[in-house]
């Protein structure tokens, strides 16, 4: 890398003793060589990303028009159709995933925040990092031993609660921060009115706290609706329309991309393509909504 | 409800009795042995060094140091004779009736009016939407703030300047009618002007409200307080402090013949 560097460096050397930068001095070629790698891994950090955006909207493009989003997977033989099945089934396994998560996370923290020891909070902040590096697969498998095995049925709601387990950390944690960022002095005003605790949390702090709080709901719900590993555990994946809660079939996007993608069908691969493209998208979107409800904060 | 028709005397009747009370922190007593009496519809003027525990003795008379995780609190502060600390009183009621204005403006992040009519909702004082809309109009106009705000009631609080923040601050409080206003510095943070604003206002108040104010500044204090009482801080091994009051009394014996020598050296600007 160095003797690259060098061989740019042609210029004459500056006369010693003047103020004028010395081209072939050590250390300004080590600086222009920190600077070289530095620059260096910024591109090939973002080559991948660029590469798979890329990539999945050249692949994906094709199939990528109304009846993506209103007709169900061809069967076999057929060539034409859509991933609408799938897009519904995530909606409605990543919403009762929310429906558990955004709740229990938000009081959760809310808990930890405002009324825990100090001790605790600082056990159930280490807890909570633990869970948010537990494997997603893992969530899988604890969501199949305990929802699936003794409810006895593969069901929305197994996929759901295994979403909703790798989602709690992430809420819990923006909104503990989120909390920390409403400075006390509102706590105490609120308090110095003669609110009790509680309607000082729910009517003044989490109000101020709402659009941080938003933003890693939205990132907690991007994560989970591009998961696939829980819901190999949880539902039995279908290409038709998803049947309700408790029904044992599923369609989803993430598991759509895996079926389909490791087929030989052509036609087949052309919609795990798109699928894909769907949902990059998707989380790519509700990262901008969460960026865009962070942008009017409160303080 | 309506300010004003209370039908207490005007004497010096005691509204706030504190009776030897010691602060701790942890294990640290940082406040000792203080005793006084806060006489009804009276300023009451807290002055001394910074350390010398005046913001957390008046802390003490709405409990609001009870949400600090290390405090404790020995000895007895009566309020109309209950002991504001006795387990069975409930800290929320007490700050219903002994409110809080602080050093540094704090409205919430919410409108002007919902920053009168929260104290109220929470309280669950206004029955309907005239009376709330009269609630907060009679509050902004106790504060002084109402010409000022009356076109913009749903304008959020920061977009005042700090001056009519923490008037808005006051009305915030009086609106919930409290018997006992306490002030924590309330013009720390403010220029000249609006400290002067303030002053007037706290004039105004003390018709119908016990006041009591922490100030930094000792003009403040000859300017508003009827009485005053100093507090210093000694230093102990170890490099901490305690507070305890020096001396209580009339605010012009504190300041112009007070009985102990280091009253007389703080008000004539010789250390703190």
């Amino acid at each position: 890398m160095s003797n690259s560097v060098g061989n740019q460096l042609s210029s004459p050397s500056a006369a010693t003793g003047s103020l004028i930068r010395n081209q072939t001095s050590p250390r300004t070629l080590f600086e222009i060589a920190m600077t070289t790698v530095a620059g260096a891994c910024i591109l090939i950090t973002l080559v991948p990303l660029f590469a798979v955006l890329l990539y999945v909207i050249i692949k994906g493009a094709s199939r990528l028009n109304l009846d993506l989003f209103t007709k169900l997977p061809p069967a076999a033989g057929q060539t034409t159709g859509g991933i609408a099945s799938a897009v519904l089934g995530t909606i409605l396994v990543v919403a009762i995933a929310a429906a558990i998560a955004v709740p229990v996370g938000v009081l959760a923290a809310v808990y930890l925040s405002e009324f825990s020891s100090p001790k605790i909070a600082q056990f159930i902040r280490f807890a909570t990092n633990v869970l948010s590096g537990v494997p997603s697969i893992i969530a899988g498998v604890f969501a199949y031993s305990l929802i699936v095995l003794s409810m006895e049925q593969f069901s929305a709601l197994a996929g759901g609660i295994a979403l909703s387990v790798l989602m709690l950390p992430t809420i819990v944690r923006t909104t503990d921060e989120a909390l920390q960022i409403v400075p006390q002095d509102i706590r105490w005003a609120s308090v110095g009115v003669g609110a009790s605790d509680y309607q000082t949390v729910l009517r003044v702090v989490l109000p101020a706290a709402l659009p941080a709080i938003l933003t890693g709901v939205t990132l907690a719900v991007a994560r989970a609706a591009g998961e696939t590993a829980p819901l190999l555990f949880t539902v039995v994946y279908t290409n038709s329309w998803p049947r309700g809660v408790l029904s044992q079939t599923l369609p989803s996007l993430s598991y759509l991309v895996y079926e389909f993608a490791r087929g030989f069908d052509k036609v087949l691969q052309e919609f795990a393509w798109a699928g894909s493209l769907v949902l990059v998208f998707l989380v790519l979107l509700t990262s901008v909504l969460a960026r865009w409800a962070t942008r009017q904060k409160t303080y | 409800m309506e300010v004003g028709q209370k039908i207490d005397s005007q004497t010096t009747e005691t509204v706030l009795e504190a009776e030897n009370i010691d602060i701790y922190y942890g294990d640290f007593k940082a406040v000792r042995g203080v005793s006084l009496s806060i006489p009804k519809k009276q300023v009451t003027a807290f002055i001394g060094p910074s350390g010398c525990g005046k913001s957390t003795i008046l802390r003490c008379f709405n409990r609001l140091n009870d949400l600090v995780n290390s405090f404790r609190l020995e000895g007895k502060i009566y309020y109309e004779g209950q002991n504001l600390y006795a387990p069975e009183v409930d800290a929320v009621e007490v700050r219903r009736k002994i409110g809080m204005v602080f050093q540094k403006p704090n409205p919430f992040p919410k409108s002007i009016y919902d920053n009168i009519a929260y104290g109220a909702r929470v309280n669950g004082i206004a029955k309907n939407k005239e009376e709330m809309d009269e609630l907060v109009e009679r509050s902004l106009r106790q504060a002084v703030l109402w010409d000022e705000v009356k076109d913009k009631l749903k304008q959020s609080g920061f977009a005042l300047s700090g001056g009519q923040q923490q008037r808005l601050c006051i009305a915030r409080t009086v609106a919930i009618n409290p018997d006992v206003v306490l002030m924590d510095e309330p013009c720390a943070s403010l220029d000249p002007i609006s400290t002067l604003s303030i002053e007037d206002l706290i004039n105004e108040l003390k018709q119908n409200y016990t006041i009591i104010i922490v100030t930094h500044n000792m003009q403040q204090a000859t300017r508003v307080a009827d009485m005053t009482a100093f507090y210093n801080a000694k230093a102990i091994e170890g490099g901490k402090r305690f507070g305890y009051l020096v001396e209580f009394d009339k605010t012009e014996t504190i300041f112009q013949n007070p009985k102990e020598e280091d009253t007389r050296r703080y008000v004539s600007g010789q250390f703190g």
